[in-house]
């Protein structure tokens, strides 16, 4: 079986093809638009090609290629094409692969964040109606890759798309790793974690991928685990594994809301750091941060940003965690239905957070301590 | 420390009243972000040529300095004078870069580490057998003086008996890299060793007069492998024929980038990427500080302005020749030809 796997080098995608390193007949391609997330996959003897959006124009598959698995996402600027035109630039790539490989599946990551703004109670069907708000520039480009991928002719038959919902496990730079930094970097102040999430473990979203590429079955499926926990008993989790840190209640003083009576100088100081951190490490707080940065004067992102990673010869002190946790996000309940999952995935089971513990435990001590790992 | 500037004296070039040109081979990140500033600004060069062989990063190249008369851009190098010439491009290509350049350059700065492999090593220094005094091997971290008050107190004895030593350097790979050099067993030999480990290595060299290698893990071994390279290697040294010395580099683990002493009575760790000195004595107290009276902790930009003014400029490459580096190559060498395969780890 031949497979052409698209963002194979990030979390979701590497989980996957660390699974099929070792089936001899999967004959796999790893394709990547940039060297800097390589580390990991590089260790692998696996065939990995650049192939930046401004190249899918001319990139062919081979021809007895069998699946196109798509883990990857249009974030910002590349090959000077936006996310819309990336898209649609791999949307066309994928119509001409489907022209000259008639047989050819595509299995297509999407997310859960298709249904922002969520509401409370109400688990999201794969029928709902998608009208993400328009600062939701991650949620929209998930629409958009959706929608521009289904409209292809015959769509039905030959893709099959997943919305996860939280993600863990290892090399999760969203929901595990920054969930352990901000423990280790001392205490996380919260507002309210109350909001009800189905986190998913890695895994089993890398078991169901290799189940379905010899069941496939078409369609769009939400993809959340068999559990329903809050924010609270998610961070409670990683803060007993690291052992360090602890959830601190607070008015909701530190939140990253904007109050105008703050000052904007005293909100940038407070706040710019973790608008930065926000906006490169993770598309799902986009909906957060890109619109308060937007406010921001130019030249006083250019100072801070001089300040914070620049010239001056100081130490900077450790910051608390000022905390993405402390947003109303966390507040607010995300679910999705597995309804129709259930009913036609019946014998696919998930892992609980428990069942995976000792997993989550090892990659803190991999990730985060100096332990030695040679024997 | 602080240097002034404009009370050094230029020692490179044809003086004052003539104009100094330099080159760099290679425009990757690493020899225009880092190498060119200081050339034009720390070496004070009137002309800068940068040549890539890709057509593409030439014209990007010409488009950014498009407004920079003092920087021109080519795909060609045009075997002419050169009073420094930076060899800045993966290793593969340093031997027979330094090879055409060394005869028309009066200094030339090389990019760790030395070359691709210990072979090449000694080829290159054959090569510049009667000229060692005119090359100088990037190895910034010389500028540290943590390092030499450490060497200082190791030899003096001032914390009774060194146990052993640690060396943890981690992060989570994020280098902008232009090109997949750093990831390419062909262009670059390894990955994390052929990345820190030179920087790694040569901080040892510092403290220790001799290091040998006892055994080397990695999560990939180049040589048993096509193209897979590795994120982690794990090496145990002895130093000076007495002291276990561990080596720990990662390109997907967060360590806390120090060299921690183990002695008697007390740790000692020193920063890998500032002259920050932990004291931590048995009980738990605690003192911080750096050696020197500023008190002030280097950035990555301090070290490698330090280079130019302290090693370039000065025309002194006392710590920073061949015949250093080649004895960090000699360790990297030895750890890729015994590796074995690390059994735990993600």
């Amino acid at each position: 079986m031949r497979l052409a796997i698209f963002g194979g080098s990030g979390f979701i995608g590497y989980d996957f093809v660390r699974s099929v390193l070792d089936k001899p007949d999967m004959d796999i391609t790893v394709y990547t638009s940039g060297p800097k997330n390589l580390s990991n996959i590089a260790r692998h003897d696996i065939d990995i090609e650049l192939a930046t959006p401004g190249q899918f124009g001319s990139l062919e598959l081979h021809e007895d290629t069998d699946f196109i698995i798509n883990y990857a996402h249009p974030f910002g600027i590349r090959d000077e094409l936006n996310p819309k035109e990336q898209i649609a630039a791999f949307t066309d790539f994928v119509k001409r692969q489907k022209a000259a490989i008639p047989d050819l599946k595509l299995i297509h990551l999407s997310s859960m964040s298709v249904y922002e703004p969520f509401a409370p109670d109400r688990q999201f069907k794969e029928d709902a109606v998608l009208s993400p708000p328009i600062s939701d520039a991650y949620a929209i480009d998930k629409v958009s890759a959706e929608n521009a991928l289904t409209e292809l002719p015959d769509s039905d038959v030959w893709q099959l798309h997943l919305r996860p919902t939280v993600v863990y496990g290892p090399f999760g730079k969203p929901w595990t790793d920054r969930v352990f930094s901000a423990f280790l970097d001392g205490d996380v102040p919260y507002v309210n974690l109350d909001g009800r999430i189905q986190p998913v473990y890695v895994g089993d979203i890398t078991r169901f991928i290799n189940q379905s590429l010899n069941e496939f079955t078409p369609g769009i499926y939400n993809f959340g685990g068999d559990e329903t926990i809050s924010w609270q008993q998610y961070l409670e989790y990683y803060q007993k594994i690291a052992g360090c840190g602890q959830l601190v209640q607070e008015s909701g003083a530190r939140t990253t809301e904007f109050d105008a009576s703050t000052g904007i100088w005293t909100f940038y100081m407070q706040n710019i750091k973790e608008l930065i951190k926000n906006t490169v490490k993770d598309p799902a707080f986009d909906r957060m941060a890109v619109p308060l940065a937007k406010r921001l004067p130019r030249k006083f992102v250019i100072w801070v940003r001089d300040l914070l990673v620049g010239t001056p010869r100081t130490v900077r002190a450790k910051q608390p965690s000022l905390s993405f946790f402390a947003s109303a996000f966390f507040a607010e309940d995300r679910l999705v239905s597995m309804e129709k999952f259930k009913k036609d995935f019946n014998g696919f089971e998930f892992t609980t957070m428990d069942n995976n513990r000792q997993i989550v435990c090892d990659y803190f001590d991999y990730r985060f301590t100096e332990k030695d790992f040679s024997n | 420390m602080v240097v002034h500037l404009a009370s050094l004296a230029r020692t490179n070039g044809k003086g004052n009243s003539g104009m100094t040109r330099g080159v760099i081979i290679g425009g990757g990140a690493v020899g225009v972000d880092f190498h060119l500033p200081r050339m034009l600004g720390i070496l004070e060069m009137d002309e800068v040529l940068i040549i890539d062989n890709s057509e593409d990063r030439c014209a990007q190249l010409a488009s950014r300095f498009s407004n920079n008369a003092q920087v021109t851009i080519s795909q060609e190098y045009p075997k002419q004078h050169h009073d420094v010439s930076v060899i800045a491009t993966p290793p593969k290509y340093h031997l027979g870069i330094f090879k055409d350049l060394l005869d028309y350059s009066e200094k030339v700065v090389i990019e760790k580490p030395l070359t691709r492999t210990f072979s090449e090593a000694e080829s290159l220094l054959s090569v510049a057998e009667g000229h060692e005094s005119r090359i100088y091997v990037v190895h910034l971290r010389r500028s540290l003086d943590s390092f030499t008050w450490m060497k200082q107190c190791y030899q003096d004895n001032a914390f009774g008996r060194l146990l052993s030593v640690g060396l943890y350097e981690g992060s989570i790979f994020g280098w902008n890299a232009v090109s997949m050099g750093s990831f390419s067993k062909e262009l670059n030999g390894g990955g994390v060793l052929m990345d820190t480990g030179p920087h790694a290595i040569d901080q040892l060299f510092q403290i220790f007069d001799q290091l040998e290698l006892k055994s080397a893990y990695m999560d990939a071994v180049p040589r048993l492998s096509e193209t897979a390279i590795e994120a982690n290697a794990c090496l145990n040294l002895l130093g000076d024929g007495e002291v276990a010395v561990t080596v720990a580099l990662s390109r997907n683990r967060v360590f806390l980038n120090h060299l921690l002493f183990r002695f008697e009575a007390i740790d000692v760790s020193l920063g890998l990427h500032n002259n920050l000195v932990t004291l931590k004595t048995k009980s738990g107290a605690e003192l911080v500080g750096t050696p020197d009276e500023i008190g002030q902790p280097m950035t990555y930009m301090d070290m490698f302005d330090s280079f130019y003014t302290d090693y370039v400029l000065k025309g002194d490459n006392t710590g920073v020749g061949i015949n250093d580096a080649i004895k960090v190559q000699k360790i990297l060498q030895e750890a890729y030809d015994h590796a074995e395969k690390m059994k735990g780890g993600f």
